[in-house]
C-alpha cells in the first residue's frame, strides 16, 4: 500500500540515531529534504527545526505542523574500570525490554555495536537512579577512552527498520520518526499548491525528557494553529485493558483527551469530517500520557491544537510495531486537511470556546 | 457590615451553566450578555478565557486582573457500549464516593442535553471486599434508560461529549445557605460580577480586567493564556477553599459565612506582601470579617499568573465551600458579599503608586503601611 519512496523515506530516518540532546544527525537529514521542499529553514536555539513553506498573501497567519525526532536511549555517565559503561536512561522505558537488548553508539566517527547487561546475579537491570551496564566489548578502561567514548555521549537501540513480509513497518523509534517523516511527506504533497498561511513544518528536540523543545519551538513559529503529529500507545493486544483503544489497523485516531490537552472541539469536528468526506478510517483514542500538544495549547495566548496520531505497539522498546494502513490513513487525513482550511476556519478555530 | 443586595438569580444561571474544561462556552456566553451594560471592551484568549474590560481614568493607570475560572470538574463519554451505556472519562479531580447513583447531564456538540444516573450497585449479599472499597471513576457509566447504542446515536451523542452534574440550585433552610454544582468557581465567578456591576458605578484610576478563565481544573491553563493577553501589573486569582466545618472535620476554620479568606500561600504561590497588607487594611477600614488560608494542597489561577512575563503582582482571595469536587456544593452569601465588599473597595481604590509599592514590598524590609 505504501509506495516505495515512503518505505525509503522511513528507512533512512528510523536508522538514524537521535537520542534526546543528540538530535542533530536526524536534523541534518531534514535539513537537506526540508531545503528543496521549502522557502526557508529556521532553528530555535535548543535544535528544533522547521521547514517555512510562505503564502503569498503577507502577513500571513502561522501554521504549525509538528512533532519530536528524539528518540529514548543512553547516555554514558561513568566508565568502568573493566571497561563496561555506566548509561542512564533517557526517556521512558520499560525495563522488561532492557536485558540483552542490542545498542549502539557513534564514537569518533566509527560506530560501536553492544548490548545492556544486568547488574545483579538474579537479572536485574535498572538499578535505583535509573541506570544501567553497557557492554560495548571493551576489556579495559584504556581501551574505552582510547575509542573517544567521552561522558554525555548517547546510545540508541541498535535494531533496525524492517517491513515485515506480512507487510508491518516495524523500528524502534516510530516515537520520535512518526513526526519528522509524515512532516517531509507532507511538504512535498503541497510543493505546488499555494497556501493562505505560512506552513511551518518541522520537529523539535528532547521531547522523551520533558517535553522542552516544544516550549522553545512555539515561542519561534508563534502558530495561530497547531497540528501535532504524535504517537500514542496501542491498547489492542494487552489482556488486561479496559478499553481496547489505538487498534491497528483502524485508521488515524481522533484523540479527543490527554492529560495535557483538550483538542480543540471544532478542529476535532473538522478534521473527522475530513476523514469522513474521503473515506479515512479513524478511530476514537484518549491518552492518559502527556504530550508536547500541551504546551503548545498553553503558550502564549493560547493555540488551538489538534493531534493526527497513530498507535503503537511496544512503544519505547528495541522494536516497535505501526501498521501501514494507519500511517496511510494520517498522511491522506492531514495532507488533505491541510488543503481545506483558510484563514476563516483560522479564526473559527480560536473563536470555538466563546 | 453593610448590607449588600445581590442577584441571586445570577447564581442559579451560573451554577446550573454546564462547562467542563474547553467546554466553557455556555458560562462564557452567560458572563458576555450579563457584562455587556458595565464593561467598555470584551474580548478572548485562544482557549476561550473572557476578558471584560473596564477602562480607568488615569492614562497610565495600573492594569488589574481578576480572575475566577469558569470550568467545572465533570466528564466526557469515553466509550458507548453495544447496549446502550456511557463509560465516563474523568475532566478534572473526582472520587469515586460521590458520584454513584447522581443524575448527569450529557451535552452534545449541538447543544441537546440528556439526563441519565451513574449506575450503581444494590447491596444486597455484597461481599465486603467490595462493599468496602471505594469504585473508581473510570469504571463508571451513565445510565440513559434506553436499549441499545443506536438509541445513543440516535440521540446524537457522541464519544468526547460533555457529561455534567444535574443539579438545581437550591436556597436552603435557612436561605443564606446555597446548594448547587460548580460553586467552585462558578461563586467567584458571581463574586467577580457584582464587584464589575458596583465599579461601573463610578470612575477608578485602575484599568480593570475581569477575567472568567478556562481549563483552570485540568492544570490552570487558560489563566496561563489570559495573563498574556492582559500584561496586568496586578493580579487577583478568586477561588473556592475546603470549608472544614461539618462533622467530618470539625473545625472551626473556613466556616461558612465566618467572612472573608485571605489566602497566604497554596501549594502553587504565595501572596505578595504588600498586597496581603493591603487586603488586611481594608477589611478593618470596612469592619468585615477575616480568616487566613493555607492551602497546602492544591493552586489557583494565581500560580500561571504570578509568574508569567516578568512576574505580577498577585494573590489569591478565597470563599470556603463544603463537599467540593462533588455534584452538590453548598457556600454562604455572608461570605460573598464581605469578599464583593473588599474587592470592590480595592479596585476602586488602587493606584499605580501602590503597584509600585506592592513590589518594593519584595525588596526591602517591610513597614506595615500598605
Amino acid at each position: 500500500m505504501l509506495n516505495q519512496e515512503t518505505i525509503d523515506l522511513m528507512q533512512a530516518l528510523t536508522d538514524i540515531n537521535g537520542v534526546a540532546s543528540n538530535e542533530r544527525l536526524v536534523a541534518a537529514r531534514l535539513k537537506q529534504d526540508y531545503a528543496q521542499l521549502a522557502d526557508e529553514v529556521i532553528y530555535d536555539n535548543l535544535g528544533s527545526i522547521y521547514a517555512v513553506k510562505k503564502s503569498q498573501t503577507p502577513n500571513a497567519p502561522h501554521v504549525m505542523v509538528s512533532g519530536h525526532m528524539d528518540e529514548v536511549g543512553l547516555i554514558v555517565t561513568k566508565v568502568l574500570d573493566n571497561g563496561l559503561l555506566q548509561a542512564l536512561l533517557l526517556g521512558d522505558m520499560s525495563t522488561n525490554s532492557l536485558l540483552g537488548a542490542s545498542v549502539q553508539g557513534d564514537f569518533a566517527g566509527k560506530n560501536y555495536q553492544g548490548t545492556i547487561l544486568a547488574q545483579t546475579e538474579n537479572n536485574q537491570v535498572v538499578d535505583k537512579t535509573n541506570k544501567v551496564q553497557v557492554d560495548l566489548g571493551f576489556l579495559s578502561k584504556a581501551a574505552v577512552e582510547k575509542a573517544g567514548v567521552q561522558l554525555g555521549d548517547t546510545l540508541s537501540f541498535a535494531t533496525s527498520f524492517v517491513q515485515t513480509e506480512s507487510g508491518a513497518l516495524m523500528s524502534r523509534n516510530w516515537n520520535g520518526r512518526y513526526a519528522p517523516i509524515l512532516g517531509v511527506e507532507l511538504l512535498q504533497a503541497l510543493q505546488n499548491v499555494e497556501l493562505p498561511f505560512d506552513l511551518y513544518v518541522g520537529c523539535t528536540v528532547q521531547e522523551q525528557v520533558g517535553l522542552r523543545g516544544i516550549q522553545t519551538a512555539t515561542n519561534k513559529v508563534a502558530p495561530d494553529l497547531a497540528i501535532m503529529l504524535d504517537t500514542d500507545a496501542a491498547f489492542d493486544y494487552q489482556t488486561d485493558s479496559d478499553d481496547r483503544i489505538g487498534v491497528l489497523g483502524d485508521g488515524v485516531l481522533l484523540n479527543y483527551y490527554d492529560k495535557t490537552v483538550l483538542p480543540n472541539r471544532l478542529l476535532l469536528q473538522t478534521f473527522r469530517e475530513t476523514c469522513e468526506q474521503d473515506q479515512i478510517p479513524y478511530q476514537y483514542y484518549y491518552s492518559l500520557a502527556d504530550s508536547e500538544a500541551g504546551w503548545v495549547n498553553k503558550l502564549r495566548t493560547g493555540c488551538p491544537t489538534l493531534f493526527v496520531n497513530i498507535p503503537v505497539r511496544n512503544m519505547n522498546t528495541p522494536r516497535s510495531v505501526i501498521a501501514a494502513a494507519d500511517y496511510q490513513a494520517a498522511k491522506a487525513g492531514l495532507i488533505q486537511f491541510i488543503k481545506q482550511i483558510d484563514n476563516d476556519s483560522l479564526q473559527a478555530f480560536k473563536a470555538e470556546n466563546r | 457590615m453593610v448590607e449588600e443586595t445581590i442577584d441571586i438569580d445570577l447564581l442559579r444561571r451560573l451554577s446550573e451553566a454546564d462547562g467542563i474544561g474547553g467546554r466553557e462556552r455556555e458560562v462564557s456566553r452567560l458572563v458576555h450578555d450579563y457584562a455587556q451594560p458595565y464593561v467598555d471592551e470584551i474580548s478572548y484568549d485562544n482557549l476561550g478565557s473572557i476578558i471584560l474590560k473596564q477602562n480607568g481614568t488615569a492614562n497610565e493607570g495600573p492594569k488589574v486582573m481578576l480572575s475566577a475560572h469558569m470550568d467545572e470538574v465533570g466528564f466526557v463519554v469515553r466509550q458507548i457500549t453495544p447496549e446502550g451505556y456511557l463509560k465516563l472519562l474523568p475532566v478534572g479531580g473526582w472520587w469515586g464516593h460521590v458520584m454513584p447513583a447522581q443524575e448527569m447531564t450529557v451535552t452534545t456538540a449541538t447543544g441537546q442535553k440528556y439526563i441519565g444516573i451513574v449506575g450503581s450497585r444494590a447491596p444486597h449479599g455484597l461481599p465486603d471486599e467490595v462493599k468496602n472499597k471505594v469504585m473508581t471513576p473510570m469504571t463508571m457509566f451513565l445510565d440513559m434508560g434506553v436499549a441499545d447504542r443506536q438509541a445513543i446515536e440516535a440521540l446524537g451523542i457522541r464519544i468526547g461529549d460533555m457529561i455534567t452534574p444535574y443539579i438545581p440550585f437550591r436556597q436552603m433552610n435557612d436561605p443564606n445557605f446555597l446548594a448547587g454544582k460548580a460553586w467552585d468557581d462558578r461563586f467567584s465567578l458571581g463574586a467577580e460580577l457584582e464587584v464589575m456591576k458596583r465599579t461601573a458605578q463610578k470612575p477608578h484610576e485602575a484599568t480593570l480586567f475581569f477575567t472568567g478563565s478556562t481549563q483552570e481544573e485540568v492544570g490552570i491553563r487558560g489563566a496561563r493564556t489570559a495573563v498574556h493577553q492582559i500584561q496586568p501589573d496586578l493580579a487577583i486569582a478568586l477561588d473556592v477553599t475546603t470549608a472544614k466545618d461539618t462533622p467530618l472535620d470539625n473545625e472551626s476554620s473556613n466556616r461558612l459565612g465566618g467572612g472573608v479568606v485571605l489566602a497566604v500561600l497554596d501549594s502553587l504561590t504565595m501572596a505578595n506582601k504588600g498586597l496581603l497588607y493591603r487586603m488586611e487594611r481594608l477589611v478593618a477600614d470596612l469592619k468585615l470579617d477575616v480568616r487566613y488560608d493555607f492551602m497546602t494542597v492544591g493552586g489557583t489561577d494565581a500560580c500561571n499568573i504570578h509568574k508569567a512575563m516578568d512576574g505580577v503582582v498577585t494573590m489569591t482571595i478565597s470563599m470556603p465551600t463544603r463537599y467540593m469536587h462533588s455534584p452538590r456544593l453548598m457556600v454562604h452569601q455572608d461570605d460573598y458579599k464581605q469578599t464583593i465588599q473588599l474587592l470592590t473597595s480595592f479596585c476602586q481604590s488602587l493606584s499605580k503608586a501602590d503597584v509600585a509599592l506592592f513590589k518594593e514590598a519584595t525588596r526591602q524590609a517591610l513597614e506595615k503601611t500598605y
